[in-house]
């Protein structure tokens, strides 16, 4: 008997969509090879929902050889290009045989170029392609009974073409590139080293690395200013209060000293009393880059973090799809039925009852719209299960910024005390919060402070009594963190809202970049200044941005994906060209760049008992690292001691203040770097 | 001529001689010296050794800082 066969994104939402769509709410549930899919009824039709896992196909080269240029592209099964990616194997069969009794398709995978894309490759390939014309496309924003029924009976014709054909330009795109660029590297070394290591860089990847490089330049470079801060300690009303000077840096050290000087011992005099209010709007529902902007400043998530976050607390239809780029609530949304299920949560009973106490729902709007999908918000259905602590965490900060966009307006009152003491002008300055609006429901969440000053009025003396100076420096820029780096991705247009993180979290991969505070490494550094010497092109912001702008222009069907594709390639092919003129030389630079890091890894300076060279030593018998002192083998030092096997280690080039040996930093995934000294084993503060 | 950069034997930049990277830095302590001389009446002996003292101060420019200390020593 001939049926439909939906096709979800992941394994739980295809249980949440045959849920959603059985008449009766229990679809027959069925197991093949650990794949679980589903039989419904709805209006007398029978349904088949089966889940993929991700991506099931991936683009491959047509063809063997491995040489560059290589632009014959085919999409294969993920299996047979990636081991670790065995399982899809037993998807790709169960939908296969699924697909051959079915009459007609329904893609229900998430609705982006990623879910469409997804969706199409298993049409396409697993169903054959008479399916494609057979399918229809399901759009839903969550995963909810009722977005999904609704869904089901507001079906798309056809598939959404624009978007498929962005993905697959994307994916054919990226991998052109990233292939050929990572192979003219590896060749170029290989030729004169006579030996493969793994390098690589990729359209998105080289800008986003130079971004990294060039701030590691400044601060690398960076030299200092000096300047001076004065404040004052004065008793008003019996109490404590410090005073800061008119001018927040003085630039010379006489001039600073001779304020210090006039107002020390004296008595100031308040000279003006004034205060203004400021009025602080709402701020905007969340997108996906301001989401995990606000959980990195929280609670420290990386966006890489926050998104997988997210993507559990949808598939457990929580909350809407994250991955949106909207500001603005559409009309097809209905806030007061999810206000009133959050109002069941005893955690935001008040202050939903305080929102809907206040009549005409209103939430504030961002700038930022995207048609396929509204701002991240709660879908009103409560957690069936108790949620892990990060879970629950990010779920309330969603919840909660969702209420506050229907707030009032805050108000803050700042309060300016002028106080002339001797010639100079000193400030006291307080903050209150005078109507809390908003912040009421965002609470936890808001970062304002209070700063409290007594009563005071215009005429009233005050004792000073001290004066401080302090010498400060002009800082260098700060690193970057994996959220200041999305961010400046998204501002210089590169990447997608879906692939920015898992692009950074690349560079972590790659060893190019490592810490919280990004530094870039010795490695990341080499394949930066080789490729801007011999092929800048790569690294520029502008070639991934007009590539970027032409991948969109598909999707809003102006451009086709070959049009697209001839370009990226006809852009590309001159660069390739370029760097196999200057082949031998781009070898010799890196072959000498990776010779220094190995040097510089495995040296670590002077050794104390015997002023030979401590090294870090590769035991031939055991393959374990240790460090040696290389007197060893003339028989004059004997010093040698075991070392973490585990993570990177890195010299310091600094030496153990208690010993004398230099140390070195551990470092290991997700891990706060670790000094060691080398001779902790007997050092007296290693332990 | 083409040389090798005294601190980090890279090749030296086209117009200067450190490399590239030692250069920047060069030209950099070379553009704040003034700050520091209206700031605090010093000499550029002293405001190589407080340069070099600083936290703030990145690593090129506290190589490039104790390498002139050092010449002007010999
Ligand atoms: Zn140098």
């Amino acid at each position: 008997m001939s049926y439909t066969l939906i096709i979800a994104e992941k394994p739980s939402a295809a249980e949440r969509i045959a849920k959603a769509l059985d008449e009766n709410g229990k679809p027959e549930v069925y197991e093949e090879n650990g794949v679980r899919y589903y039989k419904a009824t709805r209006d007398k039709t029978k349904l088949v929902i089966v889940p993929a896992i991700g991506h099931l196909f991936s683009v491959s080269q047509k063809g063997g050889g491995w040489t560059y240029p290589v632009f014959n592209v085919e999409w294969v099964a993920t299996y047979r290009v990636n081991k670790r990616a065995s399982n899809t194997k037993h998807f790709i069969d169960l939908i296969s045989k699924l697909a051959k009794d079915a009459d007609s398709f329904i893609s229900a995978t998430d609705f982006d170029i990623e879910g469409s894309q997804i969706a199409y490759n298993i049409l396409k390939y697993a169903c054959g392609t008479e399916s494609l014309s057979k399918a229809k496309r399901m759009k839903f924003s969550a995963l909810t009974k009722d977005e999904l029924v609704n869904a089901y009976y507001s079906l798309s014709q056809t598939l959404d073409w624009g978007l498929i054909e962005a993905g697959r330009a994307r994916h054919e795109i990226d991998w052109i590139y990233g292939i050929n660029l990572s192979r003219a590297l590896m060749t170029s070394l290989k030729n004169v080293a006579g030996k493969y290591h793994t390098l690589s860089t990729g359209r998105v990847q080289g800008p986003t690395l130079s971004f990294i490089a060039r701030r590691e330049r400044e601060i690398k470079s960076f030299v200092p200013k000096p300047y001076w801060t004065i404040s004052a300690q004065a008793e008003i009303n019996g109490g404590l209060y410090v005073l800061q000077y008119e001018k927040g840096k003085i630039l010379t050290k006489s001039e600073a000293e001779k304020v210090v000087e006039e107002c020390s011992g004296q008595v100031g005099i308040i000279t003006d009393v004034s205060s203004s209010e400021r009025t602080l709007s709402p701020p905007p529902p969340f997108d996906i880059s301001s989401l995990q902007s606000e959980a990195y400043s929280l609670f420290g998530y990386t966006p890489s973090r926050t998104m997988a976050i997210a993507e559990r607390l949808y598939l457990a239809a929580l909350i809407s799809y994250p991955r949106t780029g909207s500001q603005k609530f559409p009309p097809s949304i209905d806030l007061l039925s999810i206000l009133r299920q959050l109002r069941e949560h005893e955690r935001y009973t008040r202050i939903v009852e305080c929102i809907l106490s206040r009549g005409k729902l209103s939430p504030t709007e961002g700038k930022k719209e995207d048609p396929a999908h509204p701002p991240i918000h709660p879908t009103g259905t409560l957690p069936e299960e108790k949620l892990s602590p990060e879970e629950e965490k990010l779920f309330d900060l969603i919840v909660r910024r969702f209420l506050a966009v229907f707030g009032p307006p805050s108000i803050r009152e700042s309060i300016k005390v002028t106080i002339a003491v001797s010639s100079h002008i000193f400030h006291l300055r307080g903050m209150k919060t005078k109507v809390a609006g908003w912040q009421e429901a965002y609470e936890p969440y808001v970062r304002t402070e209070e700063i409290e000053i007594p009563p005071v009025r215009e005429g009233e003396q005050v004792k000073i009594v001290n004066v401080n100076l302090e010498e400060k420096y002009t800082a260098p820029p700060p690193r970057y963190n994996p959220n200041s780096l999305l961010k400046l991705m998204e501002a210089n247009q590169i990447g997608t809202k879906a692939t920015r993180a898992d692009i950074i979290e690349t560079l972590y991969e790659r060893r190019y970049i490592t810490g919280r505070q990004i530094e870039i490494t010795d490695l990341g550094l080499s394949v930066i200044n080789v490729l801007s010497a011999y092929c800048p092109r790569v690294l520029s912001v502008d070639l991934t941005r007009e590539l970027e702008e032409a991948m969109n222009q598909i999707e809003s069907q102006k451009k086709t994906r070959q049009e697209v594709i001839v370009d990226a390639i006809e852009k590309l092919t001159p660069i390739l060209e370029d760097f196999k003129r200057k082949e031998k030389e781009i070898g010799e630079a890196l072959r000498e760049a990776l010779f220094k890091i190995q040097q510089k890894q495995f040296s670590l300076g002077k050794c104390p008992l015997c002023g030979g060279e401590l090294k870090i030593i590769r035991s031939r018998k055991s393959r374990k690292r240790f460090v040696g002192c290389l007197n060893y083998w003339s028989g004059t030092c004997n010093f040698s001691a075991p070392l973490p096997q585990a993570g990177i280690l890195e010299p310091t080039g600094k030496t153990c203040p208690n010993c004398g040996f230099p140390t070195l930093l551990v470092r290991r995934p997700r891990r706060r770097p670790q000094e060691l000294c080398v001779n902790w084993q007997k050092c007296q503060g290693a332990k | 001529m083409s040389g090798k950069c005294p601190i980090c034997g890279e090749r030296t930049s086209r117009n200067g001689s450190y490399c590239e990277n030692h250069q920047l830095a060069y030209e950099n302590l070379k553009k704040q010296y003034q700050y520091w001389k209206d700031a605090l009446q010093i000499s550029w002996q002293e405001y190589l050794q407080k340069i070099m003292e600083n936290k703030n101060t990145g690593q090129w420019a506290k190589e490039v800082a104790k390498d002139l200390i050092e010449k002007q020593k010999n």
